[in-house]
C-alpha cells in the first residue's frame, strides 16, 4: 500500500521501518490513509475554486471599470449636449427678442419715415416762406420809414388820421416785434427739422449695416430723443472724450444708448439727479461709452439677472425685460461688452466697450 | 405506533438492530439497499416473508442510514405497525423525464383525498424530473396535504435506480404511500448548509433540467475549469459545486440544483430538477460544519412541527452530494440528527439523488437538492 507522505513519515517516525507495521492495522491505516488523501483533493479543489474565482472576479472587475469608463463618457456626452441645447435654447430666446425689438423698431421706423417725408414737404414751405417773410417785414419797415420821413409835407388833417391808425396799429411795438417773430418762428422750424434729422437718424431700420459713424452724433441724437423722459428728472453732463469713428451699425447702438438713458432716467426717484454720458478710448483698439446715474441702484441679488430676457423689475406694462438683454446682444454682436457697477442708493454705472475695428468676418455678417 | 430494524451485510447477513416487537402485523415496510442489493429478488423475498400482509416501499440508493450508522452495500428494512393510522400504496412507472409531470398527477389522483393526511413519495432517481413531478403532485394533492420523500439513488455510479412499490424493485417507477388519520402527526425539516461562492452567472440557455450556458458560455466547460483534474469523475464529482438558483420573481425562495448526468455532445448538464433561463446561479461549495449543522437544523425544524408529540420514527433522506464530501466523515450528520431528535425514535432512510419536502413554512413541497431532508412520524 501507498501512504500518504505526511502518514508515511509518521508511521517511520513512531513505529520505524514500514514492515514492522502490526498487519490487523492495516485496514485502519488504510481509512487514515484515505481521509488523509481526501483532505488534500478537498484543499487543492478548494485552492483551485479560489484562484479560478478570484480570476474570474478581476476580470468581472476590469469589465465593470470598462462599463464604467464607457457610462462617464455618454454622460459626458449627454451632459455636452445638454449644454450645448441650453446654449441654443438661450441663442433662440435672444433671437427672438431681437426679432420682436427688431419689428418693434422697423414698425417704429416705418411711421417715423412716413412722418418724416410727410413733415418735410411744409416744413420745406414753411421755412422757405418765412425766409422770405424775413424780406418782406424788412422792407415793408423801410417803406414805413419812408413814410414817415414825408409825413410832415402833408396838411394837417390827413396827419392826424395817420396817427390815429398808427396808434391802433401800435406801430412803435409792430416794428419792435415783426422781425422779433420771423426770427423766432425760423428758430423754431429749426428746432422741427433738428428733431426729424435726429429721429430719422435714430430710426434708421433700413441702413442697419456696418459702418464708421461717430458715435457722439448717435449720442447727441439719442439724447434729443430722450428729452422728454429725462429733462423733469435729471440734468444731463456730456464728459465727451476722444473719439475716432467707429465701425459699428449705428443704429442699434442708439438703441443701446436709448435703452440705458430710458433707465438712467427711471433710476432717479424722489430727488432731481445727474446722468453723466463719458465716453473715451479704453485702450488703442477700443472705446467707452459710460452711462452713469445717482438714482436708486440695483441690488446685488439680481444684478446677475439684468441681462436675462423678459426680467424686468419694473410694474407690469411699463417694461417688457427686453431693454437690458437685447442691449446685451446688440453688444456682443459687435464684439463688445458691457460692465454693470452698481451701489443700492448711490447710482448705477453701465459701461459699454467697443472694439474700434469689427473682425472682418463679424463685419461681413448681415445685421 | 411500533417500530422494528434490521439491516443487511455481505458479511453478517440479516440482523435485527433492536428489540423487535412488529412481526408479521406491520402495515408498512420501508426497504432501502444499494441498488445490486434491492436488483437481487431475494431481498424483496425475505422482507415479504416476515411482514406478509404490509406494504413494502423503498428504494436503492447512494448510501444506506440505520440509525446513526450509514452503509453501503446494504439493505435497511424499517418495520412499522400503526395503532390507528391506515395506508395506502399508488404507482407509476415513467419511461422519460417528460412523463415526469403526468405521473405525479396520476399518483395524487390515485390517492383518495379523504382522510389524507401526508404522501411519502419514492421515485426512479434518473428517469424523472423532480420539479415537475413535484408540480403534477402539487397540483393534484388537497393543500393540507405535507409531502416528502426523495428520488432514489445509485451510489456515486448513476446508471440505475430502482423502486419498490409493494413489488419487486424495478427501474422507471415511482411509490406513493397516502397516510390516513387524525392521529398520526408529521414533523419534517429540510436545509442546505452549503456556501455558495463566486460571481453570479445567469442561465442564458437551458431546458427544463438540462443546462447549457451561464453568462453564454458553456455549463460543462466552467464545471471542468473548476473540477480541474476531477473533471474526469463526472457526473459525480460535479456533485461538489452544485448551484444555488435565485429568481428575480417575487416570492421566489432560492434553490438548489445538482448534476445528475453530462451529454458530452451537447455540451449539456441534467440536474435533478428544473434550471430555468433568466435565473440567476451560483457555484456552492461544501463547508463540514454547515453540513453537519444543517442536518441538525432540519432535525430541529421536523421536532418543532411536531410540538408536543414524540417521534416514533424518522425517515432521514439526504443528498448523495453530501455523502460524496463528507465521505469518512458523513455519519457525523447522522449523529447530529440524533443529537436532536433523542435516543428513543428509530433512524432510517437513504442517500438520494434528489429530496421532496416543503420548503420554509409553506405546505407547498419543493424538490431539493444537496439537503438533508428529515420527516418525523408520531402517532397519539
Amino acid at each position: 500500500m501507498t501512504y500518504h507522505k505526511l502518514l508515511e513519515r509518521q508511521l517511520r517516525r513512531f513505529f520505524g521501518a514500514l514492515d514492522r507495521l502490526p498487519p490487523e492495522l492495516a485496514p485502519f491505516l488504510a481509512a487514515v490513509n484515505d481521509a488523509y488523501r481526501a483532505a488534500d483533493e478537498d484543499g487543492h479543489l478548494i485552492e483551485r475554486s479560489l484562484e479560478l474565482m478570484s480570476q474570474e472576479l478581476t476580470e468581472r472587475n476590469a469589465q465593470l471599470r470598462m462599463e464604467l469608463v464607457d457610462r462617464q463618457h455618454v454622460e459626458q456626452a449627454l451632459l455636452r449636449e445638454k449644454a450645448e441645447q441650453a446654449a441654443l435654447i438661450k441663442k433662440l430666446e435672444d433671437t427672438h427678442s431681437q426679432l420682436l425689438q427688431s419689428e418693434k423698431m422697423a414698425s417704429i421706423g416705418q411711421l417715423a419715415a412716413g412722418l418724416v417725408h410727410e413733415l418735410n414737404n411744409p416744413i420745406g414751405f414753411v421755412n422757405s416762406n418765412l425766409g422770405t417773410l424775413h424780406g418782406y417785414v424788412a422792407e415793408l419797415l423801410k417803406i414805413i420809414d419812408a413814410f414817415e420821413a414825408e409825413e410832415a409835407g402833408l396838411g394837417e388833417e390827413a396827419r392826424q388820421r395817420l396817427a390815429a391808425i398808427k396808434e391802433g396799429a401800435e406801430l412803435a411795438l409792430l416794428r419792435e416785434d415783426a422781425v422779433d417773430l420771423v426770427d423766432e418762428s425760423t428758430d423754431g422750424l429749426r428746432r422741427v427739422r433738428q428733431i426729424i434729422r435726429d429721429l430719422t437718424d435714430f430710426s434708421h431700420v433700413s441702413d442697419a449695416q456696418w459702418q464708421w459713424a461717430d458715435l457722439h452724433k448717435g449720442l447727441d441724437s439719442t439724447l434729443n430723443i430722450v428729452n422728454n423722459e429725462v429733462k423733469y428728472v435729471a440734468d444731463v453732463i456730456r464728459e465727451y472724450g476722444q473719439l475716432p469713428e467707429v465701425e459699428c451699425l449705428p443704429s442699434q447702438l442708439n438703441q443701446v444708448f436709448l435703452n440705458m438713458l430710458v433707465n438712467a432716467a427711471q433710476a432717479i426717484k424722489g430727488k432731481r439727479g445727474t446722468i453723466t454720458v463719458r465716453t473715451g478710448k479704453s485702450d488703442g483698439e477700443h472705446i467707452f461709452v459710460e452711462i452713469s446715474d445717482n438714482g436708486e441702484g440695483i441690488s446685488p441679488e439680481i444684478q446677475t439677472r439684468i441681462f436675462d430676457p423678459f426680467f424686468t423689475t419694473k410694474p407690469v406694462g411699463k417694461g417688457t425685460g427686453l431693454g437690458l438683454s437685447l442691449s446685451y446682444s446688440i453688444v456682443a454682436r459687435h464684439r463688445g461688452c458691457i460692465e454693470v457697477r452698481s451701489e443700492p442708493g448711490a447710482g448705477t454705472t453701465f459701461r459699454i466697450v467697443l472694439p474700434v475695428k469689427q473682425e472682418a468676418q463679424s463685419a461681413a455678417e448681415p445685421a | 405506533m411500533k417500530v422494528e430494524q434490521k439491516t443487511w451485510a455481505a458479511a453478517e447477513g440479516w440482523r435485527s438492530t433492536g428489540e423487535g416487537s412488529v412481526g408479521a402485523g406491520a402495515h408498512l415496510v420501508l426497504l432501502f439497499g444499494a441498488t445490486a442489493r434491492m436488483r437481487d429478488p431475494s431481498a424483496f423475498r425475505q422482507v415479504r416473508a416476515w411482514y406478509p400482509e404490509a406494504l413494502i416501499v423503498g428504494c436503492s440508493t447512494a448510501g444506506e442510514i440505520c440509525g446513526t450508522k450509514v452503509c453501503d452495500d446494504s439493505l435497511v428494512s424499517t418495520a412499522v405497525r400503526f395503532e390507528r393510522t391506515h395506508v395506502r400504496l399508488a404507482r407509476a412507472q415513467v419511461d422519460s423525464m417528460d412523463q415526469s409531470h403526468a405521473a405525479g398527477a396520476s399518483l395524487a389522483k390515485e390517492l383518495p383525498p379523504q382522510g389524507l393526511s401526508y404522501v411519502l413519495i419514492l421515485s426512479d432517481g434518473l428517469k424523472v424530473n423532480g420539479t415537475e413531478l413535484v408540480r403534477g403532485l402539487r397540483g393534484n394533492l388537497p393543500d393540507s396535504v405535507v409531502v416528502t420523500g426523495g428520488l432514489a439513488g445509485d451510489g456515486p455510479d448513476f446508471q440505475h435506480t430502482l423502486v419498490c412499490a409493494n413489488d419487486l424493485p424495478a427501474e422507471g417507477q415511482l411509490a406513493a404511500v397516502g397516510f390516513y388519520g387524525e392521529q398520526l402527526h408529521i414533523g419534517y425539516g429540510s436545509l442546505g448548509g452549503w456556501d455558495a461562492f463566486g460571481p453570479e452567472r445567469l442561465i442564458t440557455r437551458s431546458k427544463s433540467n438540462v443546462l447549457y450556458e451561464l453568462d453564454g458560455r458553456s455549463a460543462l466547460e466552467l464545471y471542468k475549469q473548476y473540477l480541474g483534474e476531477h473533471a474526469a469523475g463526472l457526473p459525480a464529482t460535479a456533485l461538489r459545486f452544485p448551484l444555488a438558483l435565485r429568481s428575480e420573481q417575487e416570492g421566489s425562495s432560492s434553490l438548489v440544483r445538482t448534476v445528475l448526468s453530462i451529454d458530452e455532445q451537447a455540451q449539456s448538464m441534467t440536474f435533478a430538477g428544473d434550471v430555468p433561463e433568466g435565473t440567476y446561479a451560483r457555484l456552492m461549495k461544501a463547508n463540514f460544519d454547515s453540513l453537519i449543522d444543517g442536518a441538525a437544523g432540519a432535525a430541529r425544524a421536523g421536532l418543532e412541527r411536531l410540538g408536543s408529540f414524540k417521534p416514533d420514527l424518522a425517515v432521514l433522506i439526504s443528498c448523495v452530494g453530501r455523502k460524496l464530501v463528507l465521505k469518512q466523515r458523513v455519519e457525523e450528520e447522522v449523529e447530529s440528527v440524533r443529537e436532536v431528535l433523542g435516543p428513543d425514535p428509530v433512524l432510517t432512510g437513504f442517500y438520494s439523488y434528489g429530496e421532496i419536502s416543503p420548503n420554509g413554512g409553506a405546505n407547498r413541497c419543493e424538490l431539493h437538492n444537496q439537503t438533508m431532508t428529515i420527516t418525523a412520524f408520531s402517532e397519539s
